[in-house]
């Protein structure tokens, strides 16, 4: 008999070995990310002038230093696909913090200005969010937040004035929760970072009506480096301190860096709940790393809900570590990605006390050739007995050319654990969209009708004025708007 | 020769249930036991058989003159007490014929060899399920994964019949049962009290008793016996329900 | 006889992996176990099987030799390499419509040995299958399955290495256009167990497939089974099952990838990671690359646990100890992954029966 290619007559298979693609195939079905250029340097003396300006105690310093020398020495991850070269010199440009994008209603681009009254979001509110604080007085509405926050002893506070004002406070939890060394990028947020929000809730601090514990980001607390901490002490008997904080907004935004590089740390001490959302809809220029974890003490409870839309590669993965017994986290997060795109979410949970429990569910959308990506890890170690954890991550793929990848780890040290993950790819079918059709349903309005469907549930766990805006904008997405900026 | 608690007391964590039960079931009698739901009928199940989240902080269990009160459940099963669950539990991958199999050769005393199946055995089981009104193809079935609520008392009926025990407890055997089907159990169960079985039926409604007369009526309340008596007991409760019970200490 | 050359040296200096599996577990296998019997020298000896059997592969028997492999190339990875590096001959098979019954040879030895069998099922054939390794040695093993156009077939493999060496075994399988596959792979544990299953399916094809690993004595199996669907309209069902016992390791996991051109496919990957001993741990890792919207549906699911204690308790309460119970389910669900092979499942639940029976027997269960 002949050379066993011979004796194959399928020509596909014939060609595929000929040509060495079978490895690709069978082998590295997966091509290597190419080497992340980097291009420009950050000195010594940038990040001492950026402490110096901002008047910062020699901890601090050093914190920046030792994390630029850590982000020389890290390698570049090598999860990270699409991301091609990085300037480091256009970033020491926007580590000063107030930097404005516009500096009047008339420079915002028409779309965007059509974009918000569409949405129906009031001319005061679009300015802040686009960046405008100069022409919007929000004096009045923040005070008022502050004095009723002042009553209780809570501080609330931008991040860089925080560190002036309660240095050993911020001493105690800064970059603990977070470690400097994770990975390259931590790294050079450590180094430069500027901005964020102070939040800490005292000790046996009840908060009864929500509303009041509402924190929105803006303006003056935006940034490419920010850096968000977010406290809640021990809270005994007194009932449970609530703090839900959301930033950014459904809304798009214009920026006018195109690397993002921001932290959120969260310390949830014993009894306490804290709930952080984030909304996305960044110019489509932008790569944005999102570096977010939280440390949940006995009995807390940390959800944390990302719902990301712009952005030319989002890159964020929240974490909870459930360091102390019965604590428990829940992971929500929507990712669209509505063209040539990229969203890596995910979500780390890692057991490390008993009777623990982790909730993870995650929705994404991927179309016009976008790709979706979940990427997650769930660790029980052994002692963390009783441990509960489910994940269900769900990917609706709209048309052909648009991809969903779902990466999820799940490694159990604990034999008294139960863990299970659940997974579904769909699609928009043809028959869907005639069916649509036959209603009078044009194929954009279809989409949204069907997107909107598809994240219901999730909904639920958003605050209603976020709600209606999101539900508008992933509307204005889908249809004649299309993929904007 | 009898199933009894003496004084009996059982809690889950720091929560009593059970408050000095004392009862007696013979040989060869049918026992009704009545309450509200949240009584603690199923918490006297439960602890009659040994789960290890039902402690006994206080008196014993005796079966044929046997103190089980420390007995491993398995061993309890042995000895001859067998449970009907209320709501039993899937176990994907276990057919019931295999079950079934490791129930008899258990009781049987034989060591236990997984890949033995006896033939005579599963031609009885067949026979016995279709006497309560299951298909013979059902033994191949995974025990209780998507069985309707008849099926479920059906199947646990099957496997008591199987263990063979002399005490028989059973957790609101006629619940998701048609008429025909609380007959069925109903006369299964007479059946066993001529064989001279002990059986404990707790329910909270007496439609059973339609089928099988009980030797004896308790009525349990908070965790407590607060009533005892015949058959007269179930028409007062029927009329009356539960609440003259509740302030009884 | 090789048509390759390999230059050991270069291969030295390769990492076995390029990416870590996880963040915080590098590598799910143990690759310095294969290090340390790398530069083994030493004897080879090969024993004929026992057993009638229609084809006997390897050095031992007399099956035909080829000179290429089809599905798998040295290029491909490290371990790859290694086992081409150490390979002394391919065998390959051709079958037309039957039930056969193949075995390679037992190697004896403690340096590293490599056995490679090409099986080419024919076309329109009907073919079922069984294979089986036993090997007292470290080494790897290569199994290509090309299942071609039209073909129908049920394929066993039995996996039996002696637990103190490492072992790898590379499983290829290729299912043609409008091919049907029910297969089963079923291991026992080594000290480091690596079980690399990758099938590629073309247009119009079908793919059931269970893999059942055990992990006990302190052992550690990485299964990894990997589908690629470049064919449109492909369907594929394939579940992985692993029992943990004492403090072994049982990692099972794989990548479900649908290609652009896989459209109007369908695929279903579920993974369960059973822990049975006080120190076992579990590891799964289900992944979906799914690169076209076009799909009928992909779904997937994991689940590690032990045994509930709500399910303890029930059974108990039907005279049943700790150790039956568990004895109990394992054999159950284990005879269940070869429900599927229609006229080889009871030759095959026959050898997981005597295979389970000698583990509980030895009362290795603690």
């Amino acid at each position: 008999m002949g050379s066993p290619i011979e004796i194959v007559k399928d020509k596909e298979l014939k060609e595929i070995v000929e040509n060495k693609g079978i490895e690709e195939i069978l082998g590295k079905s997966v091509p290597y990310p190419k080497d992340i250029e980097i291009k420009g340097k950050i000195t010594r003396d940038i990040i001492e002038e950026i402490s110096k300006s901002k008047k910062e105690p020699q901890w601090m310093l050093n914190l920046r230093l030792r994390a630029l020398e850590l982000f020389e020495k890290l390698p570049m991850p090598n999860w990270i696909a699409g991301v091609e070269s990085i300037d480091l010199e256009e970033f020491a440009q926007y580590v000063k913090p107030k930097v404005e994008v516009a500096e009047n209603w008339d420079q915002l681009p028409d779309w965007m200005r059509d974009m918000y009254s569409r949405i129906g979001l009031p001319e005061t509110e679009a300015k802040v969010l686009s960046g405008l604080t100069a022409v919007f007085d929000s004096e009045n509405i923040i005070s008022r937040l502050k004095d009723e926050l002042k009553q209780k002893n809570v501080i609330f506070l931008p991040m860089d004035e925080a560190v002036q004002k309660y240095p050993d406070l911020v001493k105690e939890y800064f970059g603990k929760e977070f470690p400097i060394a994770d990975h390259k990028f931590a790294a050079l947020h450590y180094a430069l970072w500027s901005g964020g929000a102070f939040v800490y809730v005292p000790k046996n601090t009840k908060i009864v009506n929500p509303v009041e514990a509402f924190f929105i980001i803006g303006g003056e607390m935006e940034g490419q480096f920010e850096h968000t901490l977010l406290i809640a002490d021990d809270n005994s008997s007194f009932g449970t301190s609530y703090i839900h904080f959301i930033e950014g907004c459904a809304a798009p935004v214009l920026r006018n860096y195109s690397f993002h590089d921001g932290m959120v740390e969260i310390y949830a001490g014993k009894n306490s709940q804290v709930y952080f959302s984030t909304l996305q809809n960044w110019s489509r220029s932008i790569i944005n790393f999102n570096n977010k974890r939280a440390i949940a003490e006995e009995n807390a409870h940390v959800e944390w809900v990302e719902g990301s839309i712009g952005s030319k590669m989002t890159y964020t993965y929240p974490s909870t570590v459930l360091r102390g017994r019965g604590s428990s986290t829940k992971n929500i997060s929507i990712g669209i990605s509505n063209g040539p795109y990229i969203k890596d979410v995910g979500s780390k949970a890692i057991h490390a006390a008993p009777d623990t429990k982790s909730m993870i569910i995650s929705k994404s959308i991927s179309s016009n050739g976008g790709i979706a990506t979940y990427r997650g890890l769930v660790k029980v170690l052994k002692g963390a007995e009783r441990s509960f954890s489910h994940v269900q991550c769900d990917s609706l793929i709209l048309d052909e050319k648009s991809q969903a990848y779902t990466l999820p780890r799940n490694e159990v040290d604990e034999p008294t654990a139960t863990v299970s993950h659940e997974a579904t790819v769909g699609r928009l079918g043809e028959d869907q969209l005639f069916y649509m059709a036959s209603r009078g349903i044009r194929e954009g309005e279809a989409k949204a009708l069907i997107v909107n469907g598809f994240i219901r549930d999730v909904l639920k766990s958003l605050p209603l004025e976020t709600v209606s805006i999101l539900t508008r904008v992933i509307g204005l997405e889908f249809s004649e708007l299309g993929s904007v900026g | 020769m009898s199933l009894e608690t003496i004084d009996l007391n059982v809690a889950i964590g720091d929560k009593q249930i059970l408050n000095n039960m004392t009862i007696r079931l013979e040989r060869g009698e049918v026992l009704i036991l009545m309450g509200p739901n949240g009584s603690g009928k199923t918490t006297l199940a439960f602890a009659l058989l040994g789960h290890p989240k039902y402690q006994v902080n206080k008196g014993k269990i005796i079966l044929d003159n046997n103190d089980i009160t420390d007995l491993p459940t398995y061993q309890r099963a042995l000895l001859g007490l067998g449970l009907a669950f209320q709501n039993p539990v899937e176990i994907p991958g276990l057919r019931l014929s295999m079950l079934l199999n490791a129930i008899s050769m258990k009781k049987n005393g034989s060591s236990f060899d997984i890949s033995s199946i006896d033939p005579k055995l599963i031609i009885w089981a067949r026979n016995k399920a279709r006497d309560l009104g299951l298909q013979p193809s059902f033994l191949e079935r995974e025990v209780n994964v998507g069985f309707s609520g008849g099926e479920k008392k059906r199947s646990e009926m099957l496997q008591i019949l199987t263990m063979d025990p002399k005490y028989i407890i059973l957790d609101e055997p006629d619940s998701g049962l048609d008429i025909d089907g609380i007959k069925l159990i109903g006369e299964t169960i007479d059946n066993l009290r001529s064989a001279g079985k002990g059986i404990l039926i707790i329910t909270h409604h007496a439609e059973i008793t339609k089928f099988v007369s009980p030797d004896k009526v308790m009525i349990i309340s908070k965790g407590k016996i607060v009533d005892e008596g015949g058959v007269e007991l179930i028409k007062k409760v029927e009329e009356y329900g539960y609440k003259d019970y509740e302030g009884v200490q | 006889m090789k048509s390759f050359e390999i230059n050991v040296e270069d291969i030295k200096k390769h990492k076995w992996q390029d990416i870590g599996d996880s963040p915080t577990t590098k590598y799910y296998t143990d690759w310095s176990q294969y290090d340390k019997i790398l530069n083994k020298k030493g004897e080879q000896n090969f024993e004929k099987p026992k057993g009638v059997f229609d084809f006997i592969a390897g050095s031992c028997g007399n099956t035909r030799k080829a000179y290429e492999p089809k599905l798998i190339k040295p290029e491909e990875s490290k371990l790859a390499s290694y086992h081409f590096y150490n390979l002394k001959e391919i065998n390959e098979i051709d079958l037309d419509s039957g039930i056969y019954k193949i075995s390679f040879c037992n190697p004896i030895s403690e340096t590293w040995v490599s056995q490679h069998l090409i099986v080419n099922i024919k076309e329109n054939s009907n073919v079922s299958l069984l294979i089986y390794e036993t090997r007292n040695s470290p080494g790897s093993t290569a199994i290509e399955i090309n299942a071609n156009k039209n073909s129908k077939s049920n394929l066993a493999i039995f996996l039996d290495p002696e637990i103190k060496y490492p072992t790898a075994y590379l499983i290829r399988k290729a299912i043609y256009k409008q091919a049907s596959m029910n297969s089963m792979t079923f291991s026992t544990p080594t000290l480091m167990n690596r079980i690399e299953e990758k099938v590629v399916m073309f247009d119009n094809s079908f793919f059931n497939h269970r893999s059942l690993t055990l992990s006990y004595n302190n052992s550690r199996v990485d299964n990894i089974i990997d589908t690629i669907q470049v064919g449109n309209s492909s369907n594929s069902d394939v579940s992985g099952l692993g029992f943990a016992f004492d403090s072994s390791l049982s990692s099972v996991r794989g990548t479900d990838i649908i290609t652009y051109d896989g459209r109007k496919s369908k695929s279903n990957f579920v993974v369960e990671s059973i822990i049975l001993g006080e120190s076992a741990r579990a590891y799964t890792m289900p992944m979906m690359k799914i690169e076209t919207g076009d799909v009928i549906s992909a779904t997937h699911k994991s689940a590690q646990y032990r045994v509930s204690d709500e399910i303890l308790f029930y059974l108990q309460s039907r005279g049943l100890t700790y150790d039956e119970i568990v004895s109990l389910l394992v054999y159950e669900k284990s005879l269940n992954m070869a429900n599927h092979l229609e006229n080889i499942k009871e030759i095959a639940q026959e050898f997981i029966k005597q295979k389970l029976d000698k583990i509980f027997k030895k009362a290795i269960l603690n």
